[in-house]
């Protein structure tokens, strides 16, 4: 069953794992130290995915499933009959890192997996749910197999709704909204800033302006106050807008002390997916490769 | 306002199961560029209709959807379940589920607050019975 299913990527802060693609994320919470992820189907809650970083010694998972099971038979008991526990399991592709993976069958069933990533120092709980009768034994097992909480070259994953990237370690997520049709990222790093943009219905969007008339007015709040160059370009096969530009001298209150800022942009048009996607950073660098670099991580089609 | 029973909350199943009506008294007619074009009737007060002895008040209100917005629109047959609807837009503009999920949700509860649609949401013992 798990083999036909066709697979999306979700990552956040650092975590990413694999889901089916009827799969996405209900309801999100918190930041990179401590939060909260549900994945929900068209119907009702799939997954749930809590981070929290240890603030003492970091406790192993053993010691952590030990807890959890205690707590929560004390819980269920109340409520209804004993539930069956099924402990002690491990993820091969998980290996390098300390965790369990354990079965909880009640009125549902609940496959778990418990890990400790050292190097991060957080504990991440991932849950998934099934009804009675309904479980899926092989697609949670290829959830648990998925599961990477370290960066790979300095880089972390971020994925939801269909959208995957790569962006630096480094950046801490500001904002994130999905409104109608625009899918929406804002890193920090230090005073850069980072925005990662996919605008759907790009086709409707592109009858009223030209993907430069696009880009000046999509960000016309954050190039307010440079001075800036648009030109033509082409990224992944499609046609691009690329923007440089260099921070006004009166936009900087006591200029003389301080660095001038760049900003830097990058839009592409993909038709085949009907999409418009945008990289924009603010940084001290002029033309930060950055972006060619973050843009080049996004799969458009 | 202190008596007033709130409705009660339906669940995530039941509204993408309720079905959006609309609503008879609206006109619609279609724009040159083939959008569709509501025609919604003004209510006459007691002031309007004293106001309109002397000036001009128009009887309607016309309001033109966009293109997505016709077309969703369109598929509000009395018959199309607000889950088919997404499922359709998706398939159409090549959008994500969830996607298209918040677009056509806050664009229903936008037409139903003006009373240009109203939402029939089914009992749960009458989901089995309603065809998706």
């Amino acid at each position: 069953m798990a083999g036909s299913q066709s697979w999306s990527r979700i990552g956040w802060h650092g975590i990413a794992l694999d889901v089916p693609e009827d799969w996405c994320p209900g309801r999100i919470e918190g930041d990179y130290a401590n939060g909260y992820l549900r994945v929900e189907d068209e119907l009702s809650v799939r997954l749930e995915l809590r981070w929290e970083t240890a603030r003492r010694r970091l406790p192993s998972a053993t010691q952590l499933v030990d807890n959890y099971v205690k707590q929560t038979r004390k819980k269920t008991r109340r409520k209804a009959g004993e539930p069956e526990v099924d402990r002690g399991r491990s993820v091969p592709q998980l290996a390098a890192v300390d965790h369990e993976a354990f079965t909880w069958r009640g009125g549902f069933s609940a496959h778990s997996l418990l890990l400790v990533d050292a190097p991060s120092r957080r504990v991440v709980h991932l849950r998934v749910f099934f009804e009675e009768g309904k479980e899926r034994r092989k697609l949670a097992r290829h959830i648990f197999a998925s599961v990477r909480t370290s960066s790979e070259d300095g880089l972390d994953q971020w994925g939801a709704f269909g959208l995957l990237f790569n962006v630096g370690s480094s950046w801490r997520l500001e904002q994130s909204a999905l409104r109608t049709g625009c899918l929406q990222f804002v890193f920090h790093s230090g005073g850069d800033e980072l925005e990662i943009v996919r605008l759907s219905l790009a086709e409707i969007t592109l009858r009223k302006a030209p993907l430069d008339k696009w880009l000046e007015s999509f960000f016309a709040k954050a190039l307010r106050s440079f001075r800036y160059t648009l030109s033509e370009d082409e990224h992944h096969g499609h046609p691009a807008v690329r923007c440089e530009g260099i921070q006004r001298l009166r936009a900087r209150p006591l200029g003389f002390f301080r660095r001038r800022r760049h900003v830097s942009a990058l839009a592409w048009h993909c038709e085949l997916s009907d999409k418009i996607f945008a990289v924009r950073m603010i940084s001290n660098r002029p033309g930060d490769p950055h972006v060619d670099a973050y843009a080049t991580s996004i799969a458009c089609h | 306002m202190l008596f007033r029973r709130r409705p009660k909350a339906i669940s995530r199943e039941q509204s993408l199961a309720s079905v959006p009506l609309r609503n008879e008294a609206i006109g619609v007619e279609h724009s040159d560029d083939g959008f569709v074009r509501l025609v919604i009737p003004l209510r006459a007060s007691w002031w309007a209709r004293l106001i309109s002895k002397a000036f001009y008040v128009p009887k309607t209100r016309k309001i033109t959807l966009d293109e997505i917005g016709s077309y969703v629109w369109g598929l509000c047959d009395g018959k199309r379940s607000v889950r088919s609807i997404i499922k359709a837009l998706c398939k159409r503009y090549n959008l994500h589920r969830k996607e298209a999920e918040v677009s056509v949700v806050a664009y229903l509860r936008q037409l139903a607050k003006k009373g240009i649609i109203g939402i029939a949401v089914l009992k749960p013992q009458e989901k089995t019975a309603n065809p998706r």
